[in-house]
């Protein structure tokens, strides 16, 4: 089996918050995630606001650091890394940030926004620093007389496409994407997708791509791991996860999607998720699970249990039929 | 049928340094008692300043109506005073926003907040039928229950950081149906939310719909969660309706290619798409609409008489009115 390019081992980030002037809480925002990442591949990580999904990223580009856990790039341990080897790092994994209106400093041109990472990383200046980001631009298509105009001057999808620009000047090899596209109208989604698409090929890419939207990782990933309270409860092929779901929580999702020419999406959940803070016992979903809970589910938390090839589940209801073929 | 909102070849512009936008360019659309229409297009189309125009709510200057009219039951909205206003918004026409994080005071509790807007109402109406402070606070918590919140004599008390995302938008839907209003118009209401959340709040809409017999105009670029909620769907592009179907009709058979390239953008969580189709270039700047059809330099079947001549919003059927000169 081939190294992966990205691995992380029971991934944890707890944050300590105030309750008023003495107490404390534990937020456990990321609480024990496994992932791994092959070269070339896409995977998706799917689930609510409050899941933990954007923290993962944080967490595995080192932007903040983890409370327990290793994470493993390329095979090396980049858990504790700092200083320079921590700046070098940072040209082979690069972030894409949802809000292209607010990842762009105002009163930066384009040509400083795409340019910086080139000056700081490897010292371009003069003539060489122009053709790169020219030829930046014509990779993602935006026309070379942009390159001294204002993010203002810019519409969300051409403001995407630099911050994307920007993010693959370094030629990295892994690229998180956070929700790229959720502030874009469909039609500008549907282009920065399929350009997407083709930039991964093209430049060899791997991707992590964050997303409430299961329709848009249907359409990118090759991989998806379904998230709730930070843990993982399923993942595996995308064909497999969205299909034929296993865990309770991945078919509310799938359920709740509206669809053209069919009633109003399925409402298989009741109430919200809750929050990190006040996690419920066993099963972090079992409060809000449609299925008949068993006691067990109040008191043990399950762990992910491979179904058929990659695809894996932590359910214990599903575990148990599968174990026990109905007659 | 007997149509609750007619609105006739509205034009409106909007006065700037630079000139007038041109904002509403001709819009034609009427609302059946009871009926629910959805409204879908990009950003910058002009679908909420369509909504706002309906509920009074645009500052003139900058607005500037040049022609047509807006009638709502016996009203002449586009000539109502102030005093006419009162009677009308949140009695007749009422309105829910995009984000319900940002639509309710933080330091007002909701019962305070939601007996605001009921005392408000008193003012209009005759001073034997007025409502004293027990009755606000007891009609208050009977809307609370309309929209199906647990425990809504609690609620009252609480403050909105301890309602999540979901119950927000809960208790916005519920003052906006306060004084009983016989249009509702929601502007992006689940655009903010989660798609569980979203599928939760839709079912809501729905299930008010049926049972008040309450007319919908929904906001939206999310075609699927308006092809849920609605019967009936107006594309909007560029400040005119371009096309306007029942929604079965409209997905089976959309006939502007505006409407095919909207639909082509969607992913699909059902099966495996080889390619997404965007629409080519941005919406056009307002300043200076494109002559003719104002779709035409985005669009396929462009020719010589759309860039010169507007295509009219014609009848294909009794129900399907299309803008096309090649539909």
């Amino acid at each position: 089996m081939p190294e992966a390019l990205l691995r992380l081992e029971n991934l944890t980030k707890h944050y300590t918050v105030k309750r008023g002037s003495f107490a404390t809480a534990t937020v456990k925002a990321v609480d024990g995630v496994s992932l791994h990442v092959m070269p070339g591949e896409a995977l998706g990580i799917v689930g609510e606001s409050g899941s933990g999904k954007s923290t993962v990223a944080k967490v595995l580009l080192r932007l903040t650091d983890p409370t327990a856990g290793r994470i493993l790039f390329d095979g090396q341990d980049i858990t504790a890394l700092d200083g320079d080897a921590l700046r070098s790092l940072r040209r082979d994994m690069q972030i894409v940030f949802q809000n292209p209106h607010s990842a762009l400093n105002g009163r930066h041109t384009i040509f400083d926004a795409i340019a910086e990472p080139l000056v700081v990383q490897d010292g371009l200046r003069g003539q060489p620093l122009i053709d790169c980001v020219s030829r930046l631009m014509d990779l993602v298509s935006l026309p070379r007389s942009f390159i001294y105009r204002y993010p203002h001057e810019l519409s969300g999808g051409q403001k995407q496409r630099v911050c994307i620009a920007r993010a693959v000047a370094l030629k990295p090899r892994l690229l998180v994407l956070d929700e790229p596209t959720s502030a874009l109208d469909v039609s500008v989604q549907a282009q920065i997708l399929s350009f997407l698409k083709e930039l991964q090929q093209e430049l060899k890419l791997t991707y992590l791509f964050i997303s409430h939207n299961l329709a848009v990782v249907r359409y990118l990933c090759d991989r998806v791991a379904v998230m709730y309270l930070g843990a993982v409860l399923e993942q595996g092929r995308v064909a497999d996860v969205f299909d034929q779901p296993q865990h309770p929580y991945t078919q509310a999702l799938v359920a709740a999607i509206p669809k053209l020419g069919t009633a109003a999406g399925h409402n298989l959940l009741s109430g919200d998720i809750p929050t990190a803070s006040r996690m419920p016992s066993g099963c972090r979903f079992h409060t809000r699970c449609p299925e008949a809970a068993m006691p067990l589910c109040a008191t043990q938390s399950p762990d992910l249990v491979p179904i058929y090839g990659d695809h894996e589940c932590a359910c214990f209801a599903r575990t148990l039929r599968n174990a026990v073929p109905s007659a | 049928m007997s149509s609750l909102l007619d609105i006739r070849d509205y034009r409106l512009d909007f006065d700037t340094f630079d000139g007038a936008y041109k904002v509403l360019d001709g819009i034609d659309l009427s609302l059946a008692e009871g009926e629910t229409l959805g409204v879908v297009g990009e950003t910058g189309c002009g679908k909420s300043v369509l909504a706002k125009s309906i509920m009074g709510l645009l500052p003139s200057p900058p607005a500037r109506v040049l022609s047509g009219s807006i009638m709502f039951e016996a009203h002449d909205l586009l000539n109502a005073t102030a005093a006419d206003w009162r009677a009308i918004r949140g009695q007749r026409i009422a309105m829910i926003f995009q984000d319900p994080m940002t639509f309710l005071n933080p330091v007002l509790t909701i019962g305070q907040q939601v007996c605001d807007v009921i005392a408000a109402q008193q003012g209009s109406k005759p001073k034997a039928a007025r409502l004293d402070r027990a009755a606000i606070r007891a009609h208050a918590t009977r809307i609370l229950e309309l929209v199906r919140l647990p425990d809504a004599a609690e609620l009252l008390n609480r403050y909105p950081h301890q309602l999540s995302g979901g119950m927000r938008q809960r208790v916005l839907i519920a003052m906006a149906l306060s004084g009983s209003p016989r249009l509702l118009i929601a502007d992006e209401p689940t655009t903010a939310l989660d798609v569980t959340i979203q599928a939760q709040v839709l079912a809501l809409i729905d299930d008010l719909v049926q049972r008040l017999k309450l007319a919908v105009i929904m906001i939206s670029h999310d075609l699927g969660a308006v092809a849920a909620v609605c019967r009936r769907i107006a594309v909007m592009y560029a400040g005119t309706v371009v096309e306007d179907a029942p929604t079965a009709e409209l997905l089976a058979h959309p006939r502007h290619p505006y409407t095919r390239g909207l639909l082509a953008a969607l992913p699909d969580i059902d099966g495996d798409q080889a390619t997404l189709v965007g629409i080519a270039g941005s919406i056009p700047n307002l300043l200076t609409p494109p002559q003719g059809c104002r779709f035409h330099p985005r669009c396929p079947l462009a020719d010589g008489r759309c860039s010169n001549e507007k295509p009219l919003l014609r009848r294909l059927s009794e129900i399907h009115r299309v803008a096309c000169h090649h539909a």
